[in-house]
């Protein structure tokens, strides 16, 4: 073991945290697999109608993954992309003749749109009307379909015509196998640089806490009906090769049914992991090979697996085997032998290189609000509260419960409805802005009753706020371009930093659920203060933790907002800690302003000893 | 215009199936905030449990219906302890709903093993079925008035339990604050088991009373299970009385889409009034929208 004091110069090295790769490890398993079956495809040609029939579902799975294991939107209408890729593959060899070159691209094209489509409801409702409204999707698909006689040939379908590439025709069989694996390959490619990149982590994002997602500044709204665009897309990849495999296509094939075994499957295999889709895939698929009895019972099976998984392995079997690994390998390692040791740094976080050019000696995060008003019914919580604070101050904001300081909060940054008033930040008027918009023209916050993202380990939550400074597109992304590991790599370097900075460094790897709440709180405002911020609104930073604890933080969140020369506006019942970072106290009660001044004179103001200090 | 009554006539019938339905959805989500995938399938075996056993094991057809819904009371009884229980906890929607999927799946073969793929058409007794009386040149359905006075009585006796026992006054409390209604000492397992159990039993009438309508196959509830869903949307699916008059609605809507538009439209008629209500009003038609949600 080499020492790694004199080289380790950054937080990330010092932390061994892996920098994003251009290659993992799970890809040269999953690529060595695909070979496998690639060239062992012509010698049990006797299954070749289930091994594509495994192939395609992996490929429908893993285009479930995309809107259901990440984006967290439970689809029972999956199918209709599934047919629409089937039916158009149809269309396409039979009455243009052409080949997959013509085939792929439009049904991939048509089922993204029809996805973009489909969508659109989860923006206004909640998951129970979405796994509806997408369940009637998928049945009235069908109906459509059945009734559509030009396009599907009705109840008796429509014959698949040849298999072609760029006029080339091929035999089915292992060639069809082949061209199969292909296109599954590149599915995963895709679909694994999305886990790995911004879109796959503000998805599991927004599936964890829609509000503290679009807090952090993200398009939840784009990024919701994208999932669908392009999990629909990859889906009707599947469609078409279906199309191929079963050489006619009949409507009733795809509807309701088909939709829950698709789902069922990934569930059963595991919906967080491409591995899931895989043997999800060939859970359904090959349990039907082992005997006739089970085929008759195959329905019975899926649907008491699912059962018996979602009671004892929520994550399906990929859940199961990666519990086993991890069992197997505490066994092995003795504890304590692996804890790194860990080196403390010998110069502030603020001073690397990462970290300095963020910092500005120009004052920001001016902030005017005028007339702030939020009713709830009869009740209002906040009543025509105004104030205006200079860039770069710290302002405290009290007030006894129910005084309307969180309800104020959340009209600024955008998080309640039907606030009326103006918010100008820096001279830009946000009050129209949706969240995230106002989130990217400069406002971070925190939450009262911490919304983190339970899934995710604490680099992500920093590498989340960091996503505003990521400038690759989805395009790139999805082909892992070079610059797409660039600024990666990048951000993973300024995340690190800044974790050092909240000395949270060492708990990179934790997911947060699984944090002591202190450091919960942390990660909350690690989030925040990694988008760079004009002004950070911290909501009660230091409820329920220990006055030592919370001076600490609040110590850490002061440096880091001079650094950057934002502003800071924080709600707290603390006095004795609001008294001692505030340049300006404000007290509200019953949704007005009753003080506002240095804290000295606002803890002697009577109105506010009345209404709050008490006795 | 008798044509109109004719029709209207029509929709109502079908309209009482999915007011049934969408009320016993409701009525679970209501409570229990859980969503019953297998609340079709449940129907569906009731109905052919009932019709089964009088039909083809010469059961007489009052016993038949009494044991199917014994049976149905009692099967849900288990299905509820044995899947939803152990993932209330939990406090996650997504687990149940899932759950509730595997149960369909389930449940959807065993009747598929049981009665097998194809339809079949019961008797019921004296052939009321095929009894049609002509008023003027309005036709009435002998079974169709079975229908209807069925649907009354069910929704009576769960207004009934509703608003008088305290089961009712539970899942009220429930409905209302799940914390509250617990910290008031109203256990929650206790009414979401009975919660269930009615649900249920609603849906068991439907699957028994329209197997005459619809042909009795494996899975001929299913239909009647997105419609009762769509009917429950239309009401906000936290009103009772919404789902019920969502259901009527939507029979209505129907029935007139099909004399006038071609089939195609009809076929889409559910989807698109999901797509609309959800968009213009999420809440649904007939309840206010809820306050805001509490970061």
């Amino acid at each position: 073991m080499s020492d790694p004091i004199e080289k380790s110069t950054t937080a990330l090295e010092r932390a061994n945290i892996p920098l994003p790769k251009f290659l993992k490890k799970n890809h040269y398993f999953g690529f060595l697999g695909i070979l496998l079956v690639y060239l062992l495809a012509g010698t049990y040609s006797e299954y070749s109608q289930t091994i594509m029939n495994t192939i395609i579902f992996a490929i429908i799975g893993a285009s479930l993954i995309v809107v259901f294991g990440m984006a967290g939107q439970l689809t029972l209408g999956h199918t209709i992309f599934v047919a629409a890729g089937v039916f158009l593959s149809a269309n396409i060899t039979t009455v243009w003749t052409r080949g997959l070159e013509t085939e792929l691209p439009i049904a991939f094209g048509v089922a993204f749109l029809l996805g973009l489509i489909v969508g659109f409801p989860s923006l206004r409702v909640n998951e129970l009307y979405l796994a509806l409204a997408t369940f009637a999707v998928a049945f009235v698909g069908v109906q459509v379909l059945f009734e559509w006689k030009q396009f599907s040939g009705g109840g008796s379908g429509k014959p698949v015509g040849k298999l072609e590439l760029f006029g080339y025709e091929f035999s089915r069989g292992p060639t069809l196998v082949r061209i199969a694996l292909v296109l599954m390959l590149i599915t995963f490619w895709v679909v694994g640089n999305y886990q790995d990149g911004r879109t796959g982590r503000s998805w599991n994002a927004l599936r964890t806490s829609e509000t503290a997602a679009r807090a952090a500044g993200l398009p939840v709204a784009w990024l919701k009906i994208l999932c669908f665009g392009i999990g629909g897309g990859l889906a009707a990849i599947g469609g078409v090769l279906y199309a191929h495999t079963l050489r006619y296509a009949i409507p009733e094939n795809y509807g309701v049914a088909l939709s829950i075994i698709v789902v069922l499957a990934l569930i059963i295999g595991g919906k967080h992991r491409l591995m899931g889709a895989v043997l999800g895939a060939v859970f359904v698929k090959w349990l039907p090979e082992l005997s006739r009895d089970v085929q008759e019972y195959e329905g019975l099976i899926y649907g008491g697996t699912l059962i018996i998984l979602t009671l004892i392995a929520p994550d399906g079997l990929v859940g199961m085997f990666e519990w086993l690994g991890e069992r197997l390998k505490n066994l092995k390692s003795d504890p304590g032998a692996e804890t790194t040791s860990f080196v403390a740094k010998e110069t502030s976080p603020l001073d690397s290189e990462y970290l300095a050019p963020l910092s500005s000696s120009d004052p920001k995060g001016s902030l005017i609000v005028r007339d702030a008003a939020v009713a709830f019914g009869g009740v209002k919580a906040v009543d025509g509260v105004s104030f205006e604070i200079p860039a770069g101050g710290v302002t405290g904001l009290i007030g006894s419960n129910g005084a309307g300081k969180t309800t104020l909060f959340n009209a600024i940054t955008g998080h309640v409805k039907g606030a009326t008033g103006q918010f100008i930040l820096d001279g830009e008027e946000i009050s129209q802005k949706p969240i995230h918009n106002r989130a990217l023209s400069g406002l971070g916050r925190t939450f009262q009753n911490l919304n983190l993202h339970d899934d995710l380990n604490v680099l992500e939550h920093a590498l989340l706020g960091l996503d505003r400074n990521m400038k690759y597109g989805r395009i790139a992304e999805s082909f892992r371009m070079p610059w797409v590991l660039r600024e990666e790599k990048n951000a993973h370097y300024v995340a690190a930093e800044l974790l050092d900075h909240m000395d949270l460094l060492e708990y990179w790897d934790e997911k947060v659920e699984d944090l002591p709440y202190g450091l919960q709180k942390r990660v909350d405002v690690v989030r925040a203060l990694a988008t760079n911020p004009s002004i950070l609104l911290l909501d009660e930073p230091a409820a329920g933790l220990p006055t030592a604890e919370a001076l600490e933080m609040m110590k850490k969140v002061q440096e880091y907002a001079n650094h950057i020369s934002a502003g800071v506006l924080i709600i707290e019942h603390n006095v004795e800690l609001v008294a001692g970072v505030s340049d300006r106290i404000i007290v509200l009660d019953a949704g007005k302003t009753i003080a506002d001044g240095t804290p000295e004179e606002v803890t002697r103001n009577e109105q506010v000893i009345a209404a709050y200090l008490g006795t | 215009m008798v044509d109109y009554i004719q029709i209207a006539w029509q929709g109502l019938v079908s309209g009482f199936a999915y007011a049934l339905i969408g009320l016993a959805l409701v009525m679970v989500y209501k409570t229990a905030r859980i969503l019953n995938f297998a609340a079709g399938t449940m129907a569906g075996i009731s109905g052919f449990l009932a019709h089964w056993w009088a039909a083809e094991q010469d059961m007489p057809f009052g016993v038949a219906i009494l044991f199917a819904m014994i049976m149905t009371g009692a099967g849900t009884y288990v299905v509820e302890r044995l899947t939803v229980r152990p993932l209330v906890k939990l406090g996650d929607f997504l687990p149940i709903v899932i759950m509730t999927l595997g149960v369909e799946e389930f449940l959807a073969n065993v009747s598929l093993l049981w009665w097998g793929g194809t339809a079949r058409r019961y008797r019921v007794p004296g052939d009321i079925d095929r009894i049609n009386w002509l008023i003027g040149d309005f036709r009435l359905n002998a079974w169709h008035l079975v229908v209807a006075i069925t649907t009354f009585v069910t929704l009576s006796i769960v207004g009934y339990i509703i608003n008088q026992t305290e089961l009712g006054l539970g899942m009220k409390a429930f409905a209302e604050d799940q914390d509250a209604a617990k910290l008031m000492g109203i256990k929650e397992s206790t009414v979401s088991i009975w919660t269930w159990v009615l649900s249920a039993l609603v849906g068991g009438v439907t699957g028994i009373v329209f197997a005459p309508v619809l042909f009795l196959q494996q899975d001929y509830m299913n239909i009647i299970f997105i419609k009762g869903f769509v009917a429950a949307i239309l009401g906000g699916f936290l009103s009772l009385s919404g789902g019920v008059a969502g259901g009527l609605l939507l029979g209505e809507l129907e029935a007139f889409t099909i004399k006038w538009a071609p089939r195609e439209f009809a076929a889409a008629l559910p989807v698109v009034i999901v797509f609309i209500v959800l968009l213009i009003r999420p809440h649904g038609l007939f309840t206010r929208e809820k306050g805001h949600e509490r970061v």
